[in-house]
């Protein structure tokens, strides 16, 4: 209870010599100046050094409140970038399948169209033998005739002969277009490397140069936004080349389907013609 | 109550310097004034909440100041009741007497605390009108009081200086940081914006080869039907050619027939005329 007793008396002795403060110089306030300041020196005066003490504990809590906000939003901005260039990955493997899977499915459909290509060879020879019987069925001088296009059958030779040189010389132009296929990639695969290369090192440029201070800090993040890019980078080539191959082949079955379209008219037409010579003998 | 009245009864007309009708009153004007400091407290503590806020205004600050300045001599007042009140001597009425220093000091604790609140927020704003008016206060109280309190306040002078300094410098600091914190994210935000464009790009070319793939696919079905068509067409003629073989022959053999037939009558009519030349000669 003493000491009860003494300590509040202490405080009041403290609060007595404030509020006298107080008083004399709002006093003194009073008579020198206007009202105009009397808010401001009032509420400064009393409490100068607490108010000091109070200007240094809130400055720091408040640069500590930035701090924390930069840090969140560098952190949220380098989360999404990451999250992109995961997504863009993916994108790239599911792209490079897609590609693998159509290149097969058109050495597939040219495996069919030179299988198709060769039979028709074979009907077109099929039809001329069945033309030389329609020759000798026609009439008693049918067979005479056979014997003279007996002696034709040099003839024939030779003409079935161009037929397979040209079949040769066909092969030799997909072989050589095949050739330029891969020729071309190679061409412009230095500009390619330059056109991959140019976004790649502005992007490895930009954050590089921005952040050598603060490189220490942001390492880990910065190694795995590299470790995409130049990921992503040798996904974008391997697309590059699947596709100029896959534009090679399709240039090439294109000429490979115009002479199979030919070779399907011509074999038409002998047909039809067959078919009449049969009407006519069966009409006899 | 009654038991007061029971003590007043029996000390009788003894008592030390203040009697207890005068204490009794005393205390009820304290308690009232403490409870007139703790609602102002309260109102400046919600205006003082209001500062800084859409609802600021010099109104506001004029009022809070009326309330500070009245709150400020009604604690002096009942600081001097108080005192006057420690002059009692009975027990009950001390016990009594320090719960009202109890709540004295909490409630002007709680005042000392909304006026550092009110003198961080003008400090802040009015920093430089602060300097001057500080400027302007201080001869007053040098004047005021005697040689001894000069030393101290030119003490408080030259922390107030001092801590001004270092509060301009860490300033500076701070703006230094923060524009450099604004570069980083701006150049984080570029990078990103960069990244997102080259995704848009590797997005338009999947959906290029998912294209190409769907076009190989139909090319292929039609490729399979032009290669069963034409394979039909093969087994087709060489069908035909087969029985057109079988049919050239059939006409060969029956051409070999009619020759032979005609052979041998040929040499039946000839052996006849032999014999009717021999005849006719006899």
């Amino acid at each position: 209870m003493a000491h009860n007793y003494l300590q509040p008396v202490h405080d009041h002795f403290d609060d007595v010599d404030r509020f006298e403060d107080v008083d004399d110089d709002l006093f003194l306030q009073n008579k020198r100046t206007g009202a105009a300041k009397l808010p401001q020196q009032r509420s400064t005066n009393p409490f100068e050094m607490d108010d000091d003490d109070e200007e240094e504990i809130t400055s720091s809590p408040s640069v500590a409140a930035q701090r924390l906000a930069y840090a969140e939003k560098r952190r949220a901005i380098e989360q999404r970038t990451l999250d992109s260039t995961n997504k863009s990955l993916g994108l790239l493997y599911e792209t490079q399948e897609v590609g693998k899977a159509t290149a097969v499915e058109l050495a597939k459909q040219r495996e069919q169209l030179e299988k198709t290509s060769h039979q028709l060879d074979e009907i077109s020879s099929t039809l001329r033998f069945s033309q030389r019987h329609l020759t000798g069925l026609k009439s008693v001088f049918g067979g005479l005739k056979n014997y003279l296009s007996g002696n034709r059958d040099q003839p024939p030779t030779a003409t079935g002969s161009p037929t397979g040189s040209q079949s040769s010389q066909e092969a030799n132009s997909n072989i050589n277009q095949g050739a330029c296929g891969g020729a071309s990639p190679s061409a412009p695969l230095s500009p390619a490397e330059r056109y991959d290369n140019h976004p790649v090192s502005q992007l490895r440029g930009d954050p590089s140069s921005t952040y050598q201070p603060q490189r220490q800090a942001a390492n880990p993040f910065q190694a795995q936004i590299d470790s995409n890019l130049e990921e992503m980078c040798s996904n974008l080539s391997v697309l590059k080349m699947l596709a100029t191959d896959l534009g090679g082949e399709i240039e090439s079955q294109n000429e490979l389907l115009d002479n199979m379209n030919y070779k399907i008219e011509d074999v038409d037409l002998k047909i039809h013609k067959q078919n009449k010579d049969m009407s006519k003998l069966l009409k006899k | 109550m009654d038991l007061q009245h029971m003590e007043n009864g029996l000390s009788g007309g003894g008592g030390g310097g203040l009697s207890e009708i005068d204490f009794q009153r005393l205390a009820q004007i304290i308690a009232t004034s403490i409870q007139k400091v703790q609602q102002n407290v309260s109102t400046m503590q919600r205006m003082v909440n209001q500062l800084n806020t859409p609802q600021d205004s010099p109104e506001l600050k004029k009022q809070l100041h009326q309330i500070m300045t009245y709150t400020n001599q009604l604690v002096t007042d009942t600081n001097n009741q108080i005192n006057e009140v420690d002059k009692c001597k009975e027990r009950h009425l001390k016990i009594q007497r320090d719960r009202l220093v109890d709540e004295f000091t909490a409630a002007l604790t709680a005042f000392q605390s909304v006026q550092r609140k009110t003198a961080d927020i003008e400090k802040t704003a009015l920093r430089q009108a602060r300097g001057d008016s500080y400027n302007i206060a201080r001869p007053p109280g040098s004047s005021r009081t005697g040689s001894s309190n000069s030393s101290a306040s030119q003490q408080d002078n030259n922390s107030f200086f001092e801590d001004n300094f270092f509060n301009r410098k860490s300033n500076q600091q701070q703006m230094q940081t923060q524009m450099e914190e604004q570069a980083d994210l701006q150049a984080l935000e570029e990078q990103e914006q960069v990244i997102r464009e080259l995704e848009n790009n590797i997005v338009g070319v999947n959906e290029i080869y998912k294209k190409l793939g769907a076009l190989v696919y139909e090319q292929g079905l039609t490729v399979d039907s032009i290669e069963s068509q034409v394979e039909q067409t093969s087994i087709f003629v060489s069908q035909g050619t087969e029985n057109l073989r079988k049919a050239s022959s059939y006409r060969n053999k029956v051409r070999k027939k009619k020759l032979i037939l005609v052979g041998i009558l040929s040499a039946v009519l000839l052996a006849i005329i032999l014999i009717l030349v021999f005849q006719f000669k006899n």
